[in-house]
């Protein structure tokens, strides 16, 4: 072997300008080997989208079983001591973690890289093997439950194994988070700046970082929770401790962070429901910044700092929170006034999610305010409530938008009217009914599902929960059911842009084809590239 | 619905690519992991400041987390980078002898600071259920480091064999990215050996 050949000169890498174009995984075979083996971001992103609207659904109607047993808050009638917190535990980690986080994901992964005007995702690979990585690990996290295990299960083999379950699943979301972020940072078209990237791709930006960083904080506590389960319990004690720890992921701030996606839906989506031009973008821009870093909850751990919610740092972040969304909201309505409304369903929906964001956060504000006495009341849930029902709209929303796009059929619109009103009625429900035993002082429900005491309405704010989680399993139906014509191929064939889009990704077929487009993709020189094509400022965008 | 799709035709040329996406991707990656211990050091210290503040000693009876073992891990992983820094520099001279020495001493650097790790845990005596939880956090962010140093041999042994198998169109790229890895491990490593090996 010589050490001494030159490099060969046309792999001198262009160091300029020029955006990058990640290598094109091979065209993958057709049937179940295609899907099996695929690296093709648009196979692996309706993988997440099915997977994870199944396990939605399924996991708010286990939540709404376990917010029905406080309605009778003497007793459990449905489940019984052992499996009421476990059933509770289950719930929480399934709606996030196997439902909203996947959900949010697949659709990133279809849709970013065509919106950036990239011929495939970052890591076309890795973002296969983290599908294939959370399916595994669902399926095994769930396995442990059955066996008894769970943070507090009774079986210590399955407890063992619910951790490194649930470790598979964060690793691999934060795997596909990485695949994300790597494509809008890195493979954008020419001449799209960040200040020119399509919202959802920028608020998926900004999710992808925060839920790297919460879910990595996340990770270290499920380490040492596990280091100390298998060796002693000599750090935390009781198995009902091992939870506390892991709770702050779905308290607020971090629970918002699951819902951040929803402000770039509603963003693309107004600019197709108002067909004009989005006024202020850098404004959007910083009040989707702004949010997702507002919502960092990695240090607001109360189980080490249980002061923590009442310290300057945390009121304030807990307040200044709703400015962003307000300002988006504001933008929203600006744009509703300037151009010419075209209520399509994916805007309803989208619209009905940040109301109950703006909700969320500023019952979070609430909450932070001492002098209320919220803190440690079940007042807590409903923010996370409001803020999980929110991110169940944007998920709608982003269905209803780019499902055309995403299986080449067009989506039942006529139930998104529907799915607006049933998600707006049920994320209220959902998140007033523990506002309002919370108000009252109600506490929550401890691990053996006993209350230490009543508080006044306690029981009507269960109900009231109750029928609010099971109006959010609706819609999650809902929107299987209008997805799934399409999914199957049946119904009339899509449009390339039935919308008339302003942004890359309705520049190609529906579906698009192996490699996103035909062609290079023309210099972007505007948040709205295809609206400059029809505005004639440019002259073709592929 | 309008369809109105926009026309496809003659095409501006392709744009050349820029390898970006492997250099971001690994730091995307190496600073969450890096993120993940920073949290662990975080629990590590408010766990000790709270056992402190009672009166008792933090570190088990019987425990002991010398210090040579500690400083010499952190000048040899400095060393490292400095080696690799020389192995970047020599890529993009074309110098590939150079390179290859250079990434074949990180490696055998990163090796002896395995080997270093090693020996100070035996030699520590701290167990993973000492009666305050020390064990447990220590181990955790000891291990987690461990594994993040192994992770970037594995990376720095890939981009090396690929440049002797004469892959030699992702090496910049590649080495590039790996000392960015390997860059956040050491500065990784300079707060868990100020945090848990010095202050104690």
């Amino acid at each position: 072997m010589t050490v001494t050949e030159s490099k060969p000169e046309e792999v001198v890498p262009d160091l300029g300008a020029a955006p990058a174009q990640p290598a094109l995984p091979p065209e993958p075979p057709s049937g179940i080997a295609g899907v099996l083996g695929t690296a093709d971001h648009k196979t692996v992103g309706r993988l997440y989208v099915g997977f994870s609207l199944l396990f939605l659904a399924a996991f708010l109607v286990t939540s709404a079983l376990v917010n029905a047993e406080a309605m009778d808050a003497a007793s459990l009638s449905i489940l019984d001591g052992n499996s009421f917190f476990q059933v509770q535990t289950l719930s929480q980690i399934g709606v996030v973690f196997l439902g909203l986080m996947p959900a949010f994901l697949g659709l990133a992964l279809f849709v970013v890289p065509l919106q950036v005007g990239s011929p495939t995702i970052a890591f076309p690979r890795a973002a296969a093997a983290s599908f294939w990585g959370w399916l595994l690990g669902a399926g095994l996290l769930i396995a442990a439950y059955i066996g008894n295990g769970g943070p507090i299960g009774g079986n210590s083999d399955m407890v063992k194994l619910f951790f490194v379950a649930f470790a598979m699943v964060i690793l691999s979301l934060g795997l596909a988070s990485v695949c994300v972020v790597t494509t809008v940072a890195t493979a954008r078209a020419r001449g799209m700046s960040l200040m020119r990237v399509p919202l959802f791709s920028w608020s998926m930006l900004v999710a992808g970082s925060m839920w790297l960083l919460n879910t990595a904080a996340l990770l270290a506590n499920l380490l040492i929770v596990y280091i100390d389960t298998t060796h002693g319990q000599v750090l935390y004690g009781a198995p009902a401790n091992r939870w506390i720890q892991l709770t702050w992921i779905f308290a607020q701030p971090a629970v918002l962070t699951f819902a951040l996606p929803l402000l770039g839906i509603l963003g693309d989506a107004t600019t197709v429901a108002t067909r004009i031009r989005p006024a202020r973008y850098g404004v959007s821009l910083g009040a989707i910044g702004a949010a997702g870093a507002l919502t960092f909850g990695a240090y607001a751990q109360t189980a080490f700092n249980p002061a923590l919610i009442t310290e300057g740092l945390f009121v304030l972040q807990s307040l200044a929170v709703i400015l962003p969304l307000l300002a988006l909201l504001g933008g929203v309505a600006d744009s509703v006034r300037r151009g010419r409304l075209r209520p399509t369903s994916a805007f309803l929906v989208a619209v009905a999610g940040m109301l109950l964001l703006l909700g969320a956060a500023v019952a979070g504000g609430l909450y932070a305010l001492e002098p209320l006495n919220l803190g440690f009341t079940v007042w807590g849930a409903g923010v996370g409530n409001a803020a999980t029902a929110a991110a169940v709209a944007g998920i709608a929303a982003g269905v209803f938008h780019w499902g055309s796009k995403i299986w080449g059929h067009r989506v039942a619109e006529p139930i998104g009217k529907l799915v607006f009103l049933a998600v707006l009625a049920g994320g209220a429900l959902y998140a007033a009914g523990q506002l309002i035993a919370g108000a009252n002082g109600q506490l929550p429900v401890l691990p053996d599902g006993t209350v230490d005491s009543v508080a006044a309405n306690a029981e009507l704010g269960a109900m009231l929960s109750t029928v609010g989680c099971a109006l959010l399993a609706v819609v999650t139906v809902l929107v299987i059911l209008a997805a799934l014509p399409a999914a199957l191929r049946r119904g009339p064939k899509a449009d390339a842009d039935p919308w008339g889009g302003q942004t890359l990704e309705w520049a190609t077929s529906s579906p698009p084809p192996h490699g996103n487009f035909l062609g290079p993709i023309a210099e972007v020189t505007s948040p709205s590239p295809l609206l400059d094509v029809r505005e004639g400022a440019a002259k073709e965008i592929v | 619905m309008a369809a109105s799709v926009v026309s496809v035709s003659t095409a501006p040329p392709a744009p050349p690519q820029r390898p970006r996406t492997l250099l971001v991707g690994t730091a995307i990656t190496a600073c969450t992991i890096g993120f993940a211990i920073f949290c662990m050091v975080g629990l590590y210290l408010a766990r000790r400041s709270d056992v402190l503040n009672t009166g008792q000693k933090w570190l088990p009876k019987g425990s002991v987390i010398p210090l040579p073992q500690p400083n010499m891990m952190f000048v040899t992983l400095l060393i490292s980078c400095v080696t690799l820094a020389w192995g970047a520099y020599a890529l993009r001279r074309d110098d590939r002898q150079n390179a290859y020495v250079a990434l074949g001493l990180t490696t055998l650097l990163a090796f002896a600071y395995v080997v270093q790790a090693t020996y100070l845990f035996s030699i520590s005596g701290v167990t993973v259920d000492a009666p305050l939880g020390q064990g447990v956090l220590f181990w955790a962010i000891s291990g987690t480091h461990l594994a993040m140093v192994i992770g970037g041999m594995v990376f720095m042994l890939l981009v090396t064999l690929r440049a002797l198998f004469g892959g030699y169109r992702q090496l910049p790229e590649g080495v590039t990215a790996a000392a960015i890895y390997w860059s956040i491990t050491v500065g990784v490593y300079a707060v868990v050996w100020y945090a848990v090996y010095i202050t104690k």
